[in-house]
């Protein structure tokens, strides 16, 4: 009668082994997305310090930016403006998801205790909508400069916390399925 | 009520229009140039690696082991910024559809069914969909996508390059 029947144990068995390739595919993903978040901040850096070199006032800079902006054509400046939205933006993209397939590391999950996590959620959903260049959202975020080491200190502790997922992939995948309770 | 008042209300909405017209416009003008900051840096990365010609499969393995380092190489570079460009690109089309802006070349190349595999592509790389997810895979699988994408973005541009050479001077907010 129980021929063909899988016991307790197989379909435990089965569960931990769907839980462990579904968990392996969402580490490879997040790591795949915190190198756009790098990609990005790598192309930002030199543009940022060819403009703080130009020692211009913000009046200056502004200027600027509305001129490149009425030709449509890029200057170091608002480049850099764009790179900087979007590495907000997909870092938080990168939280998002860590939080939602319950990724856990001690010193990501002190940073993602901090207030700048929503400032972000507002920052991406500006930007991935393409909202008024003066959105309070994105203004928000332009406006507070801790945000911005805070935002690298997240990337630094994700890129960590995965690099050792990567190098020590079997005792944090049962840990990980342990706090799944699988 | 005089008349004068009603005139000067008349102005008022007038003036606020032409305010949220320009918004408009230099949203999506600076929306379009985050974009194309994107494709640029991209395309640096595409450059430095295209002399290195690899098969599809190399090039799937290499990517591979940049993620396991989760340290980036031209290729994981270019892939990445490539992809946070059209990404941005369809978030153009979207407020471009929403605000009603018109023009010929564009309204013309949104017609196609690309445009719905874009947006497929914004979700998937926006909110970190698993990467075999099937709004990165359509992507992946209709290469002229991209050759369409290319096309788009040049049209937006030359549509907003005409509206802001029809701009009068900014008007003051509240005058």
């Amino acid at each position: 009668v129980n021929a063909g029947k899988k016991t307790k144990e197989e379909r435990k068995r089965e569960a931990q082994l769907e839980a462990t390739a579904r968990v392996g595919k969402q580490m490879m993903t997040l790591s795949l997305a915190l190198l756009r978040v790098d990609a990005l901040s790598e192309a930002l850096a030199p543009k940022v310090a060819r403009v703080i070199a130009r020692q211009e006032t913000d009046e200056e800079l502004r200027e600027e930016a509305v001129k490149a902006t009425a030709r449509l054509e890029n200057s170091d400046q608002t480049s850099a403006d764009g790179l900087l939205s979007l590495v907000f933006a997909t870092l938080y993209a990168v939280v998002e998801k860590w939080q939602e397939w319950k990724f856990s590391d001690p010193a990501v999950d002190k940073l993602l205790e901090s207030p700048h996590v929503k400032l972000l959620a507002k920052h991406r959903h500006a930007v991935f909508h393409a909202d008024y260049y003066d959105h309070k959202d994105i203004r928000r975020l332009a406006d507070q400069k801790e945000a911005w080491d805070w935002a690298d200190d997240v990337s630094d502790a994700i890129r960590e916390a995965l690099r050792g997922w990567h190098e020590e992939p079997v005792p944090r995948m049962k840990a990980h399925l342990r706090r799944l309770g699988v | 009520m005089d008349g004068s008042s009603k005139k000067k209300r008349q102005a008022e909405a007038a003036n606020a229009a032409q305010i949220l017209r320009l918004k408009r416009l230099a949203s999506l003008s600076i929306a379009l140039m985050r974009a194309d900051a994107a494709q640029e840096q991209g395309f640096k990365s595409w450059s430095e690696m295209a002399p290195l010609v690899k098969s599809d499969e190399e090039l799937a393995t290499e990517l591979l082991e940049v993620v396991r380092r989760v340290s980036n190489n031209d290729l994981s570079r270019a892939d990445g910024l490539l992809a946070l460009h059209l990404a941005s690109l369809y978030a153009v089309a979207e407020k471009w559809k929403a605000w009603g802006f018109k023009d010929d070349w564009v309204d013309r190349l949104l017609k196609s069914p690309h445009l719905a595999t874009l947006k497929g592509y914004r979700h998937a790389v926006f909110h970190v969909d698993l990467m075999d997810a099937k709004g990165l895979v359509a992507l992946t699988k209709q290469r002229d996508v991209v050759d369409w994408s290319k096309e788009l973005a040049a049209a937006f541009r030359a549509a907003l390059r005409a509206a802001w050479s029809k701009v009068p001077p900014w008007p003051k907010e509240g005058a």
